[in-house]
């Protein structure tokens, strides 16, 4: 379980949902989700500022799990 | 023609599926909402004629078949060199942010009648939409937005002991130099934990726990389904949030064949509440029921569909095309 933390006082966390009492602090630049450290070209014919080459695919097998209707509750 | 609002900067979804309308040479345009704020541009909307003339280049409204509302509005687009807590660029940021908004209506307004995919008009809220997902006859978490411990206590023992807190609507990360700070899920299973908390609170999220043996992420694109389970080893499934195990090594995304009758329920939830696309969250339970936790009209489709061999890109710029002729 990754250790919970807040980035705030007791006198502002007592204003909010109690969701900000269990932040969770990770390295900036492991969160893909915030692109840092990526390197982009510009597109104009894709009307971008930021393009990035779509990743290949790899291919991989069909259907791996399946469940039919009659196992469900 | 194809409409795609969408950013400027760097949106994951859009140029994939740009890439697709290119290589089947499709009619569309990609406008951003930084197109009609920034300077960068010479622009002119004219509101009797219904036409956009965006650096010399008009488009005609009407010749508009399809919509694709991506992502339109950036926060921050304006005034960012100003201190927005400071008079007077307080009130001159808010006012701004809401001209562009009311303009932002217009646009949707004269779009109205159009195919959209993922309609601005339809905006989910994930607190109806847990209802509306009951109504369906999905499986659904008990969920309260609670305020004070004493209502949270009670709320604590119907759902035997084991809740779950989260954002009512969304929260996104705290970035602080080389670090960020996330609200993720977060489990209540001792009395202790709740006793910690204030007597009152701003209103939160709470729901039961579902202790899930996988969960399963679906993107929806009219009527199909592109589901990709999620398995996580035991240590990972005692962690509320699944996105904190993501990166781990072992963490399997595999495709995943939703039963028809679940389908069916999910088809339904999306048709009445008028949405023609999503990214669904589900749980599995161990005892074999299946959970629905969200939708997410503006979801991305990047996870399932490179993990699953999807290309749903391409499908995405097929519904397009289909529906522009």
């Amino acid at each position: 379980m990754k250790k919970r933390i807040s980035i705030f006082p007791e006198e502002v966390l007592e204003e909010l949902s109690v969701n900000y009492r269990y932040m969770v602090q990770e390295l900036a630049n492991k969160q893909g989700e915030l692109n840092l450290g990526q390197r982009f070209s510009t597109s104009d014919i894709h009307r971008t500022s930021d393009y990035m080459t779509v990743r290949l695919y790899k291919p991989i097998s069909n259907i791996y799990l399946s469940e039919k209707d009659e196992d469900l509750l | 023609m194809i409409l795609i609002l969408s950013f400027r900067q760097y949106e994951q979804g859009t140029d994939p599926v740009i890439d697709w309308l290119y290589a089947r040479k499709a009619n569309f345009i990609r406008i951003s909402s930084q197109d009609i704020i920034g300077r960068e541009n010479r622009y002119d909307l004219n509101v009797n004629e219904g036409s956009l003339v965006i650096n010399g280049i008009q488009i005609n409204l009407d010749e508009v078949k399809v919509i694709w509302d991506r992502r339109w509005q950036d926060s921050g687009l304006i005034l960012n060199n100003y201190p927005e807590n400071e008079w007077p660029y307080e009130q001159l940021i808010f006012e701004h942010d809401h001209e562009i908004n009311y303009l932002t209506n217009y646009l949707h307004e004269c779009f109205k009648d159009k195919i959209w995919l993922s309609s601005p008009f339809h905006e989910v809220n994930k607190l109806s939409m847990l209802k509306d997902a009951a109504a369906a006859g999905l499986n659904v978490p008990a969920s309260a937005v609670i305020n004070n411990k004493q209502d949270l206590l009670a709320f604590f023992h119907r759902c035997h002991n084991n809740i779950i807190s989260k954002p009512i609507h969304h929260s996104h990360y705290f970035v602080s130099e080389e670090y960020v700070y996330s609200v993720y899920t977060n489990t209540f299973n001792t009395y202790e934990a709740i006793e910690s908390l204030p007597e009152k609170f701003f209103p939160t999220l709470f729901q039961e726990r579902i202790c899930g043996e996988i969960e399963i992420r679906c993107f929806y694109l009219d009527g199909q389904f592109y589901p990709m389970a999620i398995l996580t080893d035991q240590e990972s499934k005692e962690e509320t949030d699944i996105k904190l195990s993501f990166g781990l090594s072992t963490t399997k995304w595999v495709p995943y064949q939703l039963p028809r009758s679940l389908e069916i329920k999910l088809e339904k939830l999306l048709r009445t509440t008028d949405n023609n696309t999503g990214s669904i969250d589900l749980i599995k339970t161990t005892s074999g029921a299946y959970y629905f936790i969200e939708v997410n009209t503006g979801g991305q489709y990047n996870a399932p569909g490179f993990r699953g061999n999807y290309y749903l890109e391409e499908k995405i710029a097929d519904w397009l095309i289909t529906h522009s002729c």
